[in-house]
Formats: C-alpha cells, sequence, structure tokens
C-alpha cells in the first residue's frame, strides 16, 4: 500500500457570504510555481497556470461557460491530496491572484495561461502616505506588520488598511500571520540585549506597505515571513478572505506554538525508502553567496552613528561582504549603540564562514509515492508538499558523491521551491541552504541541539 | 528579558537568554505581618536554577505593634520545603532613623516567608519585633539579602 496523489486547483470567490469555488483541476495542463523566503524580506509565491480551452469556455465573451469568469478577483488554490489506504490529505501548496491572462490559439490547441502571483503583491503596489503616530507603539513585530497591512487605529491615530481585492466579497481582505516560534518575552522599550523580537511603530516613511515591511520592519529582527495559505472568516456579510503569511522570528527555528510542534524534518537520500523521500538530482556547493561579515545598522531617526559590525577573521580570508540596514525600528525611545549593535552582529557572526552543502535537489511526487506507506509518513509527505510547513523547515540530504566510495550527510534548511507539474508527474526543486548558520541551537535536538556547531538564536 | 529559566526541551537557546541569567527581577512582595507599616523600597531577586538571591530595601511608614508579631516579607520564589534554617543565608542591617545606629540582622526563612533575627547587646538573640532590636518607628530602614534554595 502506497499513497497516490492528485493536483487540486481552484478559483475561489465568496459570494453573499459562501466560498464559492471553480474547479479548474480537470482543465489544467500544466503549472508551474515558484516560492522562496528570505532573511529580512517579504516571501514570495509566483506562478503560471495553463487551461485547456479547446471547448471555448474559458473565453471572455465566447459563450461557453466561464466566459463570465471573473479572472481578476479570485484567489486560485493550488492543493495536493495525497490518498493512503483510502485515507486522504491534504496539502494546500500555494495561493495567488491573476496578474495577466492570455488565450493563445494557434487554430489546433486553445489553451489560457494564467500569470500568477501571491495576493501580498498589492501591499507592494498601495502607497502609504508618511504617517506619524503622536505615541510609539511598542509590539512583536508580526503584529506590526499586521498593524500596516490591516491598519491601525488608536487614539486619534490611524493608518490606512492595504487595499486587497475583495474577491467578490462583501468585506475586505486581510492578513493574519501563522507563527513559527516564540519571542522571548521583551519589556517596552526593550533592554539592549532583548533586541530582535519587538519594534517601534511610529512613523512610516513614503512608500508600499511591503517597502516598509522589507527595509524596516524585517530587518529589524532579522526575521523571515513569507506567504502559506488562504482561508475565510466571519460569516455572512463579513466573511472575507484571509492571507496567510508564515512568521519565523530571528531564531530561525521553528519551535511549538500554542501546543503545535512547528518544527519538521524531512529526509532525502538517492534512493528512497520508507517516510525518506528520492533525490533525483542534488547540487552541492560552497555557500560564498551568503558570508556576511560587515553590517551597517543605523535605526529610523538616525539616533547617534550607524553602527557597523566587522568580522575581520572572516573579511580576511573572504573578503568584504556586506549588508547595510539604515531604516530598523528598533523598539527603544532612543535607540542605543548596543542595540544596533545587536542587529549588526548576527550577520557577521552567523554568515562568517563558507561551508560546502547541497544547495538544491529535485524529485518527483512519482519517485516519492512508493516510500509514503504509513500514516505518519503520508503526514510527513503532507507537510513537505504545503505552504506553511515547508519553507524554512529542517532537510537531511544524505549523498553518495559519484565516484565516492560512501555516504555524506548534509544538515539543510529549505528556502524555496520550484513545482513544475504536468497531467503525468510533479518535480519539486528545493533550494537549501546550511542549517547550521540558518537554524539556532534546539534543545535536546538530535538534529540541531548541538553544541559547538550550531548557533544561539 | 527576565530570568529564563526554566528552559524546556525542545526550546531554541537565544543569545538574550543566556545573557539575562543572573539578571535581577523586581517583584512586589505581598502579605508580611507588617504590611500595613512598610513601604518596599525595593525587592529584587535573582534566580539561577535551584539558587535564589533576593534583596530588599524597606522603610517603615508606621509604627508596628505588638500585635503584629515578628517582622516577615514573602518569598520571591517558594523555597524548598524543610530547609528552613540550615538551607538559607542572609543578613543586613536595620537602621534606626531616630538615633542613626544601625544594627546587624540575619535572614531566614519560615514558611513561605522571610524574617529577621538580631541579637541585642548583652541578650539573647530574638526574632525581629515591634521593640527587638530596638523600638521601631515610622522612618526606621531595614535592609538585608538572603539567599536560598527554590522548591
Amino acid at each position: 500500500m502506497t499513497v497516490t496523489t492528485a493536483w487540486v486547483i481552484q478559483g475561489m470567490t465568496i459570494d453573499s457570504g459562501s466560498v464559492v469555488l471553480e474547479n479548474f483541476t480537470t482543465r489544467t495542463q500544466g503549472l508551474s510555481i515558484r516560492q522562496e523566503a528570505q532573511i529580512g524580506r517579504f516571501g514570495t509565491s509566483h506562478g503560471r497556470l495553463q487551461l485547456d480551452n479547446q471547448d471555448n469556455a474559458l473565453t471572455p465573451a465566447g459563450g461557453g461557460s466561464l466566459q463570465n469568469y471573473d479572472w481578476f478577483n479570485a484567489v486560485y488554490k493550488f492543493k495536493v491530496q495525497s490518498t493512503l489506504g483510502g485515507s486522504t490529505l491534504a496539502s494546500d501548496v500555494c495561493f495567488m491572484v491573476c496578474t495577466d491572462i492570455r488565450f493563445d490559439d494557434d487554430g489546433t490547441r486553445s489553451v489560457a495561461i494564467l500569470t500568477l502571483a501571491d495576493p501580498f503583491i498589492y501591499a507592494a503596489r498601495d502607497q502609504v502616505t508618511a504617517i506619524s503616530l503622536s505615541s510609539p507603539v511598542y509590539d512583536s513585530l508580526d503584529e506590526i506588520m499586521l498593524d500596516i497591512v490591516n491598519g491601525y487605529s488608536s487614539g486619534g491615530d490611524a493608518i490606512t488598511a492595504v487595499a486587497f481585492p475583495r474577491f467578490a466579497a462583501a468585506a475586505d481582505s486581510q492578513m493574519t500571520i501563522e507563527r513559527g516560534n516564540n519571542d522571548i518575552t521583551v519589556t517596552a522599550p526593550a533592554n539592549d540585549n532583548d533586541i530582535g523580537y519587538t519594534g517601534k511603530l511610529q512613523t512610516l516613511q513614503s512608500g508600499s506597505a511591503r517597502d516598509y515591511i522589507n527595509n524596516q520592519v524585517l530587518p529589524t529582527g532579522p526575521s523571515v515571513a513569507f506567504p502559506a495559505n488562504v482561508s475565510t472568516s466571519g460569516s455572512g456579510a463579513s466573511t472575507k478572505f484571509d492571507f496567510n503569511a508564515f512568521y519565523i522570528n530571528r531564531k530561525l527555528t521553528r519551535e511549538t506554538v500554542g501546543g503545535n510542534d512547528k518544527f519538521k524534518k524531512y529526509v532525502f537520500n538517492e534512493n528512497g525508502s520508507a517516510g525518506v523521500y528520492p533525490i533525483m538530482f542534488a547540487s552541492t556547493q560552497f555557500n560564498s553567496a551568503e558570508v556576511s561579515n560587515q553590517a551597517t545598522v543605523q535605526d529610523q531617526g538616525a539616533s547617534g552613528d550607524a553602527v557597523v559590525s566587522n568580522n575581520s577573521t572572516s573579511q580576511q580570508g573572504l573578503g568584504v561582504r556586506s549588508v547595510n540596514y539604515n531604516n530598523v525600528i528598533l523598539p527603544q525611545a532612543t535607540p542605543s549603540q548596543t542595540a544596533k549593535t545587536n542587529v549588526a552582529e548576527w550577520w557577521t557572526t552567523r554568515f562568517d564562514t563558507v561551508s560546502f552543502v547541497t544547495q538544491q535537489i529535485t524529485t518527483t511526487l512519482g519517485a516519492i509515492e512508493p516510500h509514503i506507506d504509513t500514516s505518519s509518513q503520508n503526514t510527513n509527505f503532507t507537510d513537505l508538499l504545503s505552504g506553511d510547513d515547508c519553507l524554512w523547515t529542517y532537510a537531511e540530504v544524505t549523498l553518495t558523491p559519484t565516484g565516492a566510495s560512501s555516504a555524506k550527510t548534509y544538515k539543510c534548511v529549505i528556502v524555496g521551491r520550484s513545482i513544475d507539474a504536468t497531467p503525468s508527474d510533479t518535480r519539486i526543486t528545493f533550494d537549501l541552504v546550511s542549517a547550521i548558520d540558518n537554524q539556532s541551537i534546539k534543545l535536546d535536538n538530535t538534529d540541531i541541539g548541538i553544541l559547538d556547531t550550531f548557533r544561539l538564536g | 528579558m527576565t530570568n529564563p529559566f526554566d528552559f524546556s526541551s525542545g526550546a531554541v537557546l537565544t543569545a538574550a537568554q543566556l545573557n539575562s541569567i543572573g539578571a535581577w527581577s523586581s517583584y512586589t512582595p505581598s502579605g508580611g505581618n507588617w504590611s500595613s507599616v512598610v513601604t518596599v523600597d525595593e525587592a529584587a531577586y535573582v534566580e539561577v536554577n535551584k539558587i535564589v538571591i533576593a534583596k530588599f530595601k524597606i522603610t517603615l511608614s508606621g509604627t508596628p505593634t505588638s500585635g503584629m508579631g515578628n517582622f516577615s516579607i514573602t518569598q520571591p520564589v517558594a523555597e524548598k520545603g524543610g530547609d528552613t534554617w540550615a538551607g538559607s543565608a542572609g543578613g543586613g542591617y536595620i537602621h534606626d532613623s531616630s538615633t542613626s545606629y544601625s544594627y546587624p540582622v540575619q535572614s531566614f526563612i519560615s514558611g513561605t516567608d522571610i524574617f529577621l533575627r538580631s541579637t541585642p547587646d548583652g541578650a539573647a538573640d530574638a526574632n525581629v519585633d515591634y521593640n527587638s532590636p530596638i523600638v521601631f518607628a515610622s522612618g526606621d530602614e531595614f535592609r538585608f539579602f538572603i539567599c536560598y534554595e527554590a522548591a
């Protein structure tokens, strides 16, 4: 007994308080999805969906059943169902909106091709006018993101929400956050040693909400956030879309949050075995592109000089590699030099060396299916495919290089993936980085709880 | 941040947590036999695993009476039971604001409270109460610390 998989592609809208699903699965000739999440920047999803239009049903004003479908006013949800012994689990792989659609017809074949992006693209389009709150708001960085995207109002101060499309609902769509780990307890304003978990929202410079998140909020951790899944909330006329983002603070390591263990482990090797995912292709490289040994950090408002953290040992061996953040929102009334240093040294101590690590692996659902034969393996497989449990998770890759006599295991973290699916199979390429640099030591964990190897959060 | 203990298995260890080991946390003592006549100027403690050290500066805002019993104040962290005498150590002094004299005291634990004991000149040691080692009045001060094992 092994698992079988199937894609489900749906267009979602809300009509009179009810979610309306248009199923495009049988029309889908192919799809591609690209998802990535970097440190200090909001992650992105984009892709393409090719639909069969041989019956002309999709063509606007073409007289077909979907001639009036509002392509730009729907959320497209991509799921993979994995069925084992009659029990089916579903992974919410991705959700996106249509940014462009074209109808190609060569006289023989007629297709509709959608260009897709995650809905947070609207946070990059919507201008935020410069705002100055009368008093600072100290809060965790994810809550500050929500204030910027969903709007804020208190004591006469207000920030206007990003104008997401409603996708036919009567109520405004909104952003929600799923946390992947826990903040430490931080007073407000924060002590110097507690920087990186909270921020100070007081002024917003002109720009988009996404500019503010990418240049000021997430670099203050630094933290990670990326589109995860879509759901609806409310009832009746207030039913609305919730665009869920997954947030991981500067520890980078997932923890148990609210009783749910968010830490996941995926194991890959060349041939696969029970619960172990087979690799078709692997690329192992030196991760020199990730090196950071000089960091310049200045707070918004520029209190005092910018702090420049230099790791001279690393610089002597690898040359100078800089990162520069000019507008972090440190949670202090007048940010101290020590607080800035806390952020700057995070970069120059965590990414100061080069290691040889697997950076890309490719597999297919068809190759994986024979190795999933228990419900727990199916759960792990479902997590691997999902939007919230794949990125920034621990992955262990074991390879025997061609010509070598012994295998080598690399501890990695998944930070991106490319999915290319056709009706016959699905190919997935995972982008990996070193877990030693991109996780923090997790107590009692056999994989990343190793003293003198893994780093402090 | 506050004292990071206890660490939980599976939690991620942070530099901020390690740097806060030994950090003092303020607390507000509750109860105590003299609570109606004391002003707590400072009460703070540090906990490192099972080791607890607490420090206090207290000023009398009124005059204690014989009916109040011995001076006492609540513990910041519950003490390991059974170590009432041998398991705690500490000391400090009482300052008589009317004479500007100071008197050494030893701190100890009994039950859920911290008490003080003194040795007046030419007399047996005794718990600090309304008239031992001095006749207390508003403005007199207590400054002391105690260390003990947490439960």
